[in-house]
């Protein structure tokens, strides 16, 4: 399952559904990374860190309507995070990764996962993604989904792999113990690899199967056209979030 | 006898004064002194009409002043001056005692003077060190009393500058602004009414110039706070000086501030060993302060202003000519420059001359520039062919010949000669090490024609390829021309840049010479040469140590330019990581920001590993500060400057990205983080690099704006942001691309389209100046910073578990958290505190200014003892910081109380019951401290501040109940014993000091009373076996003994003490305890509500003003009838009794708290009697409560052993006994005045002490007085 466009398949013959994505998480967990594959279906060792944001587009089928994923990837490092609020503003969706051999980006991850709920769209879709997994895959299930009940006694498996790398990292974080979190949090929740595919086209799929893109369709023709400069918030002010209250009418957290 | 401490603030420089001033009245004179008062403050009506025509014409003068009559000269001296007469009394009492018989035994005129004034220039300088008032300048010291006397600000602020204005409110005041380093303070005074304003520097929003109302004169400043209020003021006679001064404090708050608000903490800091020394010479810290940190702060001789000037003019002059921080400028002279060329150009200038610098600019528009380290000349001689002319023939190290001729008076020219050559000498050490420097220049290589220079002071580029096709860069007649440069203006330090230097930099530089070039245009070859070998140090100090920054770089490393060659390799990634870790240990406030490796992995193309080191201080520090910090502040400053630059200069393109909402900055902040070096192809963000290295970060504005000109319609036709980056994105892969491709000139065809970048960036954009950035950098930092600020704030708390606090008071708490930090941090700062020592959390003494910004009752730290034991001779001025330490831990660590008593016994004789009352009530806060210190770190984070705080405002009758027992049952026993009830009261006491209303007094009394009584007794064991080893038993087992005496025996025997004998017969639980205060309504209602209530989190804590100056502001406001009368309804009370005041105190003379407490207290008596009933048996534990510490715990065991039968049988008995007169006292205390209330705390208190006050009778009454004061104040 290396191939990323197995499902939502490229598509160009109607007009997209534009759908804002941003990626948020610990710094070096593979934001970057997962886009690349998604976008590219490449894999870089070596990508360099991304300063303030990159941004790229994939487009996307869902059943009978096209979808174009706008991404927002972020710079990771704690200092950014104050940028963080300009390239979330308006998402209507949020990949937030974390690393599933270092606890401590899942904690991150928790608390990014807070803000988009109190400062972002309300309506936000937010995934909760542990990648990496290709460095702790366990014998036999390297083959199965990224997830799933198989996988739970994964972290002490400590068996030989033939893998093309040497080395191999114990996982920090359990499955279930981020499962767990999701669900409480209200997220969808995935496992993948970006480096050998796995688990990432899913994460684009489910969210872009959750998201009501009617909804998008419609704000989007009145929205849009009708958001003018006043409802334009800059950096400064560092907000974001009125924005997104703006738009959908909903009002929101703060 | 000099137990009497000086008067703080009283006493100033000697000044010369008329003695018979008519507007002075003399009311007491001896051989030597004159005591004075004003007329003025005798008739209201003229002291409203003096007061408006001194507020107009000039500070406040003091209304009373002491005068040193000079038997050698006419005219007497003015030593102190004060706005109150106990103030001045105080004074002079002081000098009674202190001077007359020394001048008796002196007998020589001369000789006495002599010996007054280095007296009181020695207690001047003593008390007020780090302030204004011993400056030289008579009317800054005056205008700097009237600031501390008319404004509550710490006795450490200084005064940097007043102006007369008018303040613009529903009517124009004139008055005076007051400029301190934290406030920008405004009082005027007219006909009768007083406005006063009083702003936190830290919290201005914006300061603009404006014209005054009329929209005449450019005379008015509008200050703008960050919380959208806005005050006008006019009427300034030196308006942009002020505004100036305005923009420079508020920068430096500023920085502190960011310093303050940053999330991570100092992330570059090991995380082995916490004493990381700066070994930086160069320290950008020193910039906003003239003290060194592990010095006292000389006693400045000249006003702080002059200071800030010099700073400011210090910063300009290093600016223009990128030089070290380390230099100062000290002399400048206009000059004319002659080149040794031969082509007779003759350059007009200025010339400079700093510690290590001789600098020159030519004004005009022949442009040339150099600064000439001074190690690098050999010869300098006086040329004397033409006698009018004084010229100067320099010889460089090379032999380079540069000609001066100094225009101006001769002694001017010699002056600068002198200060050369003296400086010159000093440079004798740095001209040794100038070979080795030089041999690590690239330049020096070419020039000699060596090959090349040895492979560590070379850039990568040397092993692996530089980027681009060298032949289509034209490199080798690049280097050729750069060769020529070099042998006619000089190299690498000794460079003068001239017209033709900014063209050979824009067609781009040759590979090995780049790194070098940039460097002398930056100025960290300077920087480099001057640090020798630190580097290396700071590599090998810190081998091995961790940190957070370290842990980042090393995530980054095989992610910095993967594609060039190096990095793929172990060389390239080790000279990365060797310099990025360097720079984070010796920066660890910034440590390491992702973008700085794409930086430094470019520049290690061209560059040496030590460089770029000093090539990347120079960027971070100068170039584009802030850009990597914690908070990013710089780079999200410069997105605001840009935004605004595009709306000015490209207006609809501006219109545009507003309408379809699009933020500039998502395309544009990579471009100036990573200086375009992942943006732009390789080669081209080079050429960008070489500009941007001689001008500065302007052309990263120009060349940003050139970009979205260049591709304005394509941007125009984008109708959201991801258009908008295709765009941009798009143009950047075809800068290779001719930009004309189908014109039919060739030459046209072969421009690209950077090329065409470049152009439209200098053509169009340039009005695009530094001068201009840094303008407007000034301009919206403020701003930048507050929105930071605000940012930290929102994910701050989102973090809190607020418990039953809303957001707002959520809010208030974070505010208040803060402010007591960033005040805190500057007094540390001051008084030698380690910048890295810099604390995030609030400890002990910080708690207690947070906690007195929520609750007046926790305000003991402005109390004029306190203020007084600050300005006692401590050298670094935080005595007071030292002393509460103690008295906070106290209770835990066993030494430290003994300590604290004995200095107590020490410097004064009389414990006085208000330096008790201060005791106890930092004992009370610590113990808060600790509960709310629940990880026992000695520090408390917002979120321990939050949980404590809401257990005692959210909690109910019954936790707050079992709180305070627990914080009183010191030992943790679950009972209290006598002493912790004592200690109970005390606390209670203590919060309930400046409370309206008496029914407290008797509730505390009776509480007392009934937990005597009520308590559970343990089993008695004679007691008396152990009082007998003691020295003191005969005391101890007596009722009446005296503790003054017995206080030092206490000290002595520290834990050994066994005095607990007679008090080990009470254990009072919880149940009982509860029951004991659910039995009287008043302590009720302190659990059920008061006490919760105490805190405010919405109204301004009103500040019991420093004690000493509230109350001489309020009595001078009453005895001078300044307040009209309507004003307030009690003040005719008021001042009616100060009237009666006055009158006694004139009369007795000497002192004048003795008339007015015999004035003021209307029953003392009755009061006394109530009291003493219940004092005899618990009295001397009371005093022993605040012992604390080392008795406690062996109290403890005695307690459950021994106990003196008679002693508990007389508690029950005196309990009763109380209980009687109490009744009686009922009637008393109604109509006892309000203001006596605290009168009657402190001899409550003193009388528990069981000493049976023999203390000067003076001494309490003055006390007394002093507690009346805050008691009006306050009703007031």
């Amino acid at each position: 399952m290396t191939d990323a466009h197995d499902t939502p398949a490229p598509v160009n013959n109607m007009k997209p559904v534009q759908v804002k994505l941003v990626l948020l998480g610990e710094a070096a967990v593979g934001k970057s990374s997962l886009v690349l594959r998604f976008v590219n279906n490449e894999f870089q060792e070596n990508k360099e860190p991304t300063i303030g944001a990159a941004f790229l587009t994939q487009k996307c089928r869902l059943e009978d309507k096209s979808i174009k994923f706008e991404i927002w990837d972020t710079a990771g490092q704690e200092r950014f995070h104050s940028l963080a609020p300009m390239y979330y503003r308006n998402a209507q969706a949020a990949v937030v990764v974390y690393d599933v051999t270092k606890a401590s980006s899942l904690e991150k991850a928790k608390s990014w996962v807070k803000e988009l709920q109190r400062q972002a769209n309300p309506n936000i879709v937010i995934a909760l993604t542990g990648n990496k997994v290709d460095l702790v895959q366990e014998e036999g299930s390297s083959e199965s989904r990224g997830e799933g009940s198989d996988n739970e006694q994964e972290q002490e498996d400590e068996d030989e792999d033939d893998d093309e790398d040497n080395y191999r990292i114990s996982r920090q974080v359990p499955t279930e113990e981020a499962r767990a979190y999701a669900d409480e949090a209200g997220l969808l929740f995935f496992e993948t690899s970006a480096k050998n595919g796995k688990g990432v086209a899913e994460v684009f799929l489910e969210i872009a199967k959750k998201i009501p893109l009617e909804h998008i369709l419609n704000s989007s023709r009145n929205g849009r056209a009708g958001g003018l400069g006043n409802g334009r918030v800059d950096l400064q002010r560092d907000g974001g979030q009125r924005i997104g209250g703006q738009q959908d009418k909903a009002g929101c957290a703060c | 006898m000099t137990h009497l401490r000086p008067p703080a603030n009283v006493f100033i420089l000697p000044t010369q004064c008329d003695q018979h001033n008519p507007l002075f009245d003399t009311i007491e004179a001896t051989e030597n002194f004159v005591l004075q008062r004003t007329k003025a403050s005798k008739s209201q009506f003229l002291n409203s009409f003096l007061g408006t025509i001194q507020n107009v014409f000039d500070t406040k003068q003091a209304p009373f002043r002491i005068l040193f009559r000079r038997e050698v000269h006419a005219q007497a001296l003015m030593i102190a001056g004060a706005e109150t007469q106990k103030s001045i009394e105080h004074a002079w009492t002081w000098i009674q005692e202190n001077f007359v018989q020394g001048l008796a035994i002196l007998e020589d005129p001369q000789e006495k003077e002599e010996w007054v004034l280095t007296k009181i220039r020695s207690l001047v300088t003593r008390t007020d060190k780090g302030t204004d008032e011993i400056t030289s300048d008579d009317k800054v010291r005056s205008a700097s009393r009237a600031f501390r006397q008319t404004f509550n600000v710490p006795a450490s602020e200084r005064l940097v500058s007043y102006y007369s204005c008018s303040y613009h409110g529903k009517m124009m005041n004139q008055g005076w602004m007051y400029i301190s380093e934290n406030y920008l303070c405004f009082y005027s005074f007219m006909l009768g009414i007083e406005t006063k304003i009083f702003l936190e520097l830290k919290d201005v929003g914006d300061l603009q110039k404006e014209k005054s109302k009329r929209g005449v004169f450019a005379d008015a400043i509008r200050v703008v706070m960050k919380d959208g209020q806005e005050y006008f003021f006019s009427n300034l006679f030196h308006r942009d000086e002020t505004y100036d001064l305005l923009v420079q404090l508020t920068t430096l708050t500023m920085e502190r501030m960011l310093r303050n608000t940053a999330l991570e903490h100092a992330p570059g800091m090991s995380n082995d060993d916490g004493d990381f020394k700066d070994v930086f010479s160069v320290d950008v810290e020193n910039l906003d302060g003239n003290e060194t940190p592990n010095s006292p702060p000389p006693p400045s001789t000249r006003p702080l202003r002059l200071g800030l000037e010099e700073m400011k003019r210090d910063a300009q002059f290093q600016q223009r000519f990128n030089l070290p921080i380390s230099e100062h400028l000290l002399e400048e002279t206009s000059a004319a420059f002659v080149p040794s060329t031969d082509k007779g150009d003759v350059y007009h200038g200025r010339l400079f001359l700093s510690e290590s610098f001789l600098c020159f600019i030519c004004a005009e528009t022949q442009p040339c520039l150099f600064a000439l380290p001074l190690f690098t000349i050999r010869r300098v001689e006086r040329m004397n062919s033409r006698s009018a002319v004084f010229a100067l023939n320099i010889m460089t190290w090379h032999q380079m010949r540069l000609i001066y001729r100094i225009n101006g008076p001769r002694t001017q020219c010699e002056k600068f000669c002198s200060t050369l050559k003296t400086n010159l000498k000093l440079q004798v050490r740095a001209m040794r090490s100038l070979k080795p420097f030089l041999a690590t220049c690239f330049s020096e290589a070419l020039l000699a024609d060596r090959p090349d220079v040895d492979e560590k002071d070379s850039g990568l580029g040397w092993l692996f390829e530089f980027p681009g096709d060298p032949k289509k860069l034209k490199n080798k007649s690049k280097t050729k021309l750069w060769l020529q440069y070099l042998k006619d203006n000089g190299r690498n330090l000794t460079m003068v840049k001239l017209g033709t230097f900014p063209k050979l930099i824009r067609v781009g530089l040759p590979n090995k010479l780049r790194g070098e070039i940039w460097e002398a245009c930056n100025g960290s070859l300077y920087l480099r040469a001057m640090n020798p070998g630190l580097y290396h140090k700071l590599l090998k100090d810190n081998e091995g140590k961790v940190s957070l920054s370290l842990e980042e770089i090393e995530k980054d490393l095989n992610r910095s330019l993967p594609e060039y060659e190096a990095y793929q390799a172990n060389q390239g990634i080790s000279r990365l990581r060797n310099v990025l870790s360097a720079y984070a240990w010796k920066n660890p406030d910034l440590g390491y920001c992702q973008a700085m490796n794409i930086v430094t992995s470019a520049l290690l193309i061209y560059q040496s590993e030590e460089q770029a080191f000093w090539t990347l201080n120079v960027l971070c520090d100068r170039l584009v500060p802030g850009y990597y910090s914690t908070s990013m502040y710089g780079a999200l400053l410069d997105q605001t400057i840009l935004e605004h630059l595009v709306e000015k200069t490209m207006p609809i393109l501006s219109k545009h990205l507003k309408k379809v909402d699009v933020q500039l900055s998502v395309a544009c902040l990579p471009w100036f983080l990573s200086l375009f070096i992942n943006s732009m192809p390789l080669i081209y963000a080079f050429r960008v690099l070489d500009c941007f290295f001689f001008e500065g970060p302007k052309v990263l504005f120009q060349i940003s704006l050139g970009i979205l000109k260049v591709n304005g319609d394509d941007l125009l036709a984008a109708k959201d942001d991801g258009a908008f980056m295709d765009v941009l994105k798009r143009y950047f892969t075809t800068l290779d691309n001719s930009a004309f491709p189908n014109s039919p000139n060739p030459k046209a065809r072969a421009l690209t389209k950077f090329n065409e970048l470049m152009l439209v960036a200098y053509k169009e954009f340039d009005s695009v100046t530094p001068e201009l950035v840094a303008e407007l950098r000034r301009n919206h930092q403020l701003k930048v910073v507050h929105n930071i600020g605000s940012f930290t704030k929102r994910s701050a708390l989102r973090n809190i578990q607020p418990g039953k606090f809303s957001k707002e008071e959520m809010s208030v708490l974070y505010d208040r958290y803060y402010n007591a930090l960033f005040y805190r941090q500057q007094q540390q700062q001051r008084s030698g505190g380690n910048k890295s020592n810099e604390v995030r959390s609030l400890d002990q003494n910080t708690f207690l200014s947070f906690l007195s910004s929520l609750a007046q009752w926790a305000q003991v730290e402005d109390d004029p003892i306190d203020l007084e034991e600050a300005l006692k001779g401590n050298v670094n001025g935080d005595g007071s910081n030292g002393g509460s330490n103690n008295s906070l831990q106290g209770h835990s660590s066993p030494r430290s109380p003994s300590g604290q008593h004995q200095r107590r016994d020490s410097t004064s004789t009389t414990s006085t019951a208000r330096e008790r009352r201060r005791v106890v009530g930092r004992h009370f806060i610590g113990r808060l401290f600790e509960r709310f210190d629940q990880n026992h770190t000695g520090l408390l984070s917002l979120q321990e501040v939050t949980t404590g705080l809401d257990e005692i405002i959210h909690g109910d009758l019954m936790t707050r109940m079992a709180m305070f027992f627990e914080m009183h049952d010191l030992n943790k026993d679950g009972t209290l014993s006598r002493d912790e009830i004592l200690g109970m009261s005390e606390s209670l006491l203590f919060i309930y000091r400046y409370e309206d209303g008496d029914s407290y007094l008797g509730a505390i009394s009776t509480f007392i009373r009934n937990a005597f009584e009520f308590a559970e007794r343990t089993p008695l064991i004679d007691g008396f076996e152990t009082s007998d080893q003691q020295g003191t038993q005969g005391e101890a087992g007596g009722p009446s003994s005296a503790s003054s005496e017995k206080k030092p025996d206490v000290v002595d025997k520290g834990p050994h003490s066994n005095k607990a004998s007679d008090e080990g017969d009470i254990q009072m639980s919880l149940p009982t305890f509860r029951m004991v205060v659910l039995a009287d309504e008043t302590l009720e209602h302190f659990f059920d509500a008061g006490f919760a209530r105490s805190f405010k989190l919405f109204e301004t804590v009103e500040r019991q003003r420093g004690g000493l100056f509230a109350r001489e502001v309020f009595d001078s406001l009453l005895s001078e009838g300044r307040k009209l009368a309507g004003n307030i309804a009690d003040g005719i009370q008021t001042r009616g009794r100060s009237a009666i005041s006055r009158t006694a105190s004139g009369n007795s003379g000497a002192s004048a708290g003795a008339g007015v407490g015999a004035g003021m207290s209307p029953s003392p008596s009755t009061s006394n009697l109530a009291l003493a009933a219940s004092e005899e048996p618990i009295g001397r534990s009371a005093h022993e409560t605040d012992l604390l510490g080392d008795e406690i715990k062996k109290e403890d065991e005695d307690n459950t052993r021994k106990k003196p039968v008679d002693a508990a049988l007389q508690s029950g008995k005196e309990g009763d006994e109380a209980q009687d007169e109490d009744d009686e006292d009922d009637e008393d205390y109604e109509d006892a005045e309000g203001d006596d209330l605290l009168d009657e705390v402190e001899k409550f208190l003193t009388e528990f002490d069981g000493k049976k006050d023999e203390t000067p009778s003076d001494e309490t009454d003055s006390d007394d007085e002093g507690d009346n004061g805050e008691g009006t104040a306050k009703s007031s």
